[in-house]
């Protein structure tokens, strides 16, 4: 039985093979460590304390704060969602007495542009006719509910209900109080501050 | 098209539908949608939700709906992703700014030297309900979580008064640290057009357009010349109001402005949009902003933003990718994006 003597050469040769060893352990344990955290905070949420600052009651010092992050659910995008198309002009700038200038892009001054393109609503009214102002009015929907129809509105006229399976008795339930709307297919919708 | 329209939510409600025949069960699904979000959402209603939380603040945290829940994680969401300028944590100033009143003394047993909030401060707030609601007992007990709720996503940072707010999406419960009132003013609304209009097209098939105080949510297919809606200070003028009046062939479009809801006090004008960073009625260059967005929630946060931020708006709304008209107190009209003449 014979053993091979250990020259300086196979020493460093064993001591490099080593050093070479330890890296690689290092580093595939730094990558599951991240991995493993990872698959854990997903499949794990939990609560994260957090201090509150700022302008806080008298309770406030303690830590407290709690999100619950989950994935999932309708509330989760973290950015406001642009408009898939852009909005189109449909008659332009309506000024008035109470003064909107339009400034193209914040310039002051310009003089009102006094309602030259809101004819398409009629002069006077919410509610005006717009073509076939004999169109039917359907019945009321709901308690102090107006209801108007379109020019294509006279089948809904005779059906409070016809078209609405099941839960279409809150719809015609109250027809006596419907009440008499001109029709306003064409009439925009307003958005404004409530 | 047909078009309905009502109130609720304490304002003016219109459903526009391009099937005729879906008008009244169209009607019937959005009026118990409302009616469910104010159950859980309503600052004026004693028994709702919001109320039992905002009763118990400091407390335990207090059981919901999984509505409450859902509504709480799009305010929450709002004030993330507006870095606080909308805060659901305003309830209590909103209610000093209106009345003068502090929310403790308002709620304040008689007996014990409590102010009766006055009746009229010029905005049409319930003040008797508001005031047993937060004083008194809560009318119900409260409700399990349903298992199949989608948890919603509540984003981590957080800053302002909303960091205060605890809520479990898993558990359904919710606490706020004592002397915080939630005020949901800022996002229910549109949140409820949003799903109004997504409901009564899940339902019908039919495109859909709902507004819910002047908030325009719409779903399904538009008609060829697009959903047309009028831009203008109030959502209860006419057509006919200084404003403009454009298309949009979805997604949503809201107005926030300080031209409404205004009233005088102290020789000074205050109105209901608030300030977080100076607990104040917000004093920016801005009278009505109007924004249309992927949906009316989004467009609502964008547009009450947009007022607190005053002079930054323009800007950051560019940055959002989202088409803005900002009217000044002057009347000058300018415009963001792709927003169109």
């Amino acid at each position: 039985m014979s053993t091979r003597p250990h020259t300086s050469r196979t020493r460093d040769a064993a001591l490099r093979r080593l050093r070479s060893a330890n890296r690689w352990l290092l580093a595939a344990s730094a990558a599951l460590t991240g991995v493993f955290t990872a698959i854990a905070a997903t499949a794990f949420p939990g609560k994260t304390l957090r201090q509150i600052h700022g302008r806080a009651p008298a309770d406030a010092h303690r830590a407290s704060g709690t999100a619950h992050a989950r994935s999932a659910g309708a509330t989760g995008s973290s950015t406001l969602k642009a408009p898939a198309q852009a909005p189109r002009s449909s008659s332009g700038e309506a000024g008035s007495a109470t003064g909107e200038s339009v400034a193209g892009s914040g310039s002051a001054g310009g003089a009102a542009e006094a309602g030259a393109s809101g004819s398409q609503s009629g002069s006077s009214g919410a509610e005006s006719p717009s073509g076939s102002g004999s169109a039917g009015e359907s019945g009321s929907v709901g308690s102090g509910a107006s209801a108007e129809t379109g020019s294509s509105g006279s089948s809904a006229a005779s059906g409070s209900g016809s078209g609405a399976a099941g839960e279409s008795s809150a719809g015609s339930s109250s027809a006596g109080s419907s009440s008499s709307v001109p029709a306003e297919s064409e009439a925009p919708v307003v958005s404004g501050g409530s | 098209m047909a078009t309905a329209r009502w109130e609720a939510l304490g304002t003016g409600v219109v459903l526009r539908v391009a099937d005729p025949l879906w008008l009244p069960r169209a009607s019937a699904i959005l009026t118990r949608e409302l009616d469910a979000i104010d159950r859980a959402c309503s600052r004026f209603r004693p028994d709702s939700d919001l109320m039992r939380v905002s009763s118990r603040a400091g407390g335990r945290p207090v059981a919901v709906a999984p509505l409450l829940i859902e509504a709480l994680a799009v305010a929450l969401r709002a004030a993330a992703l507006t870095d606080g300028d909308v805060d659901p944590t305003l309830g209590a100033t909103l209610v000093l700014v209106e009345t003068g009143i502090r929310v403790e003394d308002a709620c304040r047993p008689a007996a014990a030297g409590g102010e009766c909030p006055p009746a009229s401060v010029g905005y049409d707030s319930d003040w008797a309900q508001l005031r047993s609601a937060v004083g008194g007992e809560p009318g119900r007990e409260a409700r399990g979580c349903s298992a199949d709720v989608p948890a919603p996503t509540v984003l981590a940072q957080w800053r302002g008064g909303h960091r205060m707010v605890e809520l479990d999406a898993a558990l359904c419960t919710v606490r706020v640290p004592r002397g915080i009132m939630l005020d949901l003013g800022a996002t229910a609304k549109a949140w409820a057009a949003d799903r109004g209009a997504r409901a009564i097209h899940e339902a019908a098939g039919c495109g859909v357009l709902v507004g819910v105080g002047g908030d325009i949510a719409t779903a399904g297919p538009a008609p060829l010349e697009g959903w047309r809606i009028h831009v203008t200070d109030d959502h209860r003028s006419g057509p006919d109001a200084p404003g403009q009046t454009i298309a949009i062939s979805g997604g949503g479009l809201a107005t926030s402005s300080v031209a409404v809801r205004r009233w005088r006090r102290g020789g000074r004008t205050l109105h209901h949009i608030i300030d977080p960073s100076s607990g104040a009625p917000a004093r920016g260059p801005w009278r009505t902003v109007s924004v249309a967005a992927g949906d009316c929630t989004d467009a609502n946060i964008a547009a009450t933003a947009a007022l607190v931020r005053g002079e930054r708006a323009p800007a950051w709304l560019d940055r959002q990718g989202l088409p803005a008209r900002l009217v000044a107190h002057g009347g000058e009209v300018q415009r963001t994006g792709t927003w169109p003449e």
